[in-house]
């Protein structure tokens, strides 16, 4: 019963199989173009765009664009609050398992 | 309830794949170990040839000059690199993560170790280990980078301090560790620069043994050709003298090729002039060494050139490369000698 409302309480914005790796890569690796996602989880650019925006409007997740010598390239990077969340979610999915 | 189950443990597992992929994310770009690679062969090469006793006789000045001359290289290296990095990164959409940035820094703190090396071993001693002790610190700098990157780099750091410990260990001459270190980093990071992109997560440790014994034999190319070229080095067809003769000779037939030969016995004189902070030399010193063995020496216009036979043995080359180990010195104020300051060291020539 209590499993139960832990799994209610997982974060629906997280608890999404691409959205999940991306944020754990990003997590890992700090910041990520992306050409550098896509290329990773092998989808399409609809596809990673749709669920960036989904990060983006939840606020876990920021863009930023870097000016060099030829187009500026565009880098995701989690926020605090995406970081906080997906720490959260982690705990979360350990206690579901029991690790 | 079965969903979300079967899903939290699909989610860990993801989570877990995707931040050791982000941690292991920082690149070695191709172009970094040629830049790299090619820079450091060529100064290991070259940097003898330009500073080097007759062109810099005082010591500062030559160590100065050699410094700024390694340090503006590398310099240009690294900038070139990063320009060229920073280039092909833009082209392909690609981020220099904050743990490449924070490595490249290790780099330079490895590099910037290396020239400090230099310069303390041209000041303190101990130049003979110096490639040896090169190629340890750069494949401590490569390891450190594997750790963050493909296992390749690992494996490579790995090679690099075995060759590295087993060139000082083996006492190998020194124009052969030269050759040999501008091997590892001329030839060593060319060839690995080919092989960097291929797909190696799934070689096994046999695969990759077999390739370190290929790459191995590579690297080496060059210090076994500098030694069989030391090697077949033969001066026997030559008349060999003694000493007595050859002082007799006019100085035309003295410049000609030829052996000296000092038998067994023979006084060498080591004649040295110790400079210190708080004493000057009163009068230059000279010790008399006995020889334990026949010796044949090579001489090439009115010079010894580095060749030398030690009994029956093969011919050999050292130049101005002695190895001086077990260094004591114990200074004592006796009561009935007075102050005395004795210094021991063993002489490696061979």
């Amino acid at each position: 019963m209590s499993d139960n409302k832990e799994q209610d309480s997982l974060d629906v914005i997280l608890h999404q199989p691409l959205r999940t790796r991306i944020v754990a890569y990003l997590s890992a690796r700090n910041e990520a173009t992306f050409t550098e996602l896509k290329l990773l989880m092998d989808v399409t650019d609809g596809n990673l765009e749709a669920h960036i925006k989904k990060l983006c409007a939840a606020d876990y997740l920021v863009k930023h664009k870097q000016k060099g010598q030829g187009r500026p390239q565009t880098f995701y990077q989690l926020t605090s609050l995406g970081k906080n969340a997906f720490k959260r979610y982690v705990k979360q999915l350990q206690h579901l398992l029991d690790i | 309830m079965s969903n979300h189950g079967l899903s939290a443990n699909t989610q860990i597992d993801a989570i877990y794949s995707m931040m050791d992929e982000g941690q292991h994310s920082v690149k070695m770009e191709r172009h970094t170990l040629l830049i790299w690679g090619i820079t450091a062969a060529i100064l290991i090469l070259v940097t003898d040839l330009i500073f080097n006793q007759t062109s810099f006789p005082i010591i500062w000045q030559k160590i100065t000059a050699q410094s700024i001359f390694i340090s503006c290289f590398l310099f240009m290296a690294g900038l070139w690199d990063l320009k060229l990095t920073r280039k092909v990164r833009q082209k392909r959409d690609e981020s220099l993560s904050f743990t490449q940035l924070q490595l490249t820094k290790v780099w330079w703190f490895f590099v910037g170790l290396v020239v400090l090396l230099n310069i303390g071993m041209s000041v303190f001693g101990g130049g003979y280990m110096f490639y040896g002790m090169t190629m340890v610190l750069i494949g401590m700098a490569f390891y450190i980078q594997g750790l963050f990157s493909v296992q390749l780099l690992k494996w490579t750091g790995l090679m690099f301090i075995a060759i590295g410990i087993a060139s000082i260990a083996l006492n190998l001459h020194f124009l052969v560790t030269k050759w040999l270190t501008a091997g590892v980093f001329g030839l060593g990071l060319t060839s690995l620069a080919f092989i960097l992109d291929k797909p190696m997560t799934h070689s096994t440790l046999l695969k990759r043994l077999l390739l370190s014994v290929v790459w191995f034999f590579i690297v080496i190319i060059p210090a076994v050709l500098v030694n069989q070229f030391n090697l077949n080095q033969k001066f026997d067809g030559i008349s060999s003298l003694s000493f007595i003769e050859y002082k007799k000779l006019g100085v035309e037939e003295a410049s000609k090729l030829q052996v000296i030969h000092f038998p067994k016995g023979t006084n060498i004189p080591v004649n040295f002039n110790i400079d210190a902070d708080m004493f000057e030399t009163t009068q230059p010193g000279s010790l008399k060494l006995k020889l334990t063995q026949d010796l044949g020496i090579v001489i090439q216009n009115g010079m010894a050139n580095g060749y030398f036979k030690i009994g029956m043995s093969d011919w050999q080359n050292r130049i101005d490369h002695l190895r001086i180990r077990d260094f004591k010195m114990i200074s004592k104020v006796e009561q009935i000698f007075g102050p005395s300051i004795n210094i021991d060291f063993s002489l490696d020539v061979k």
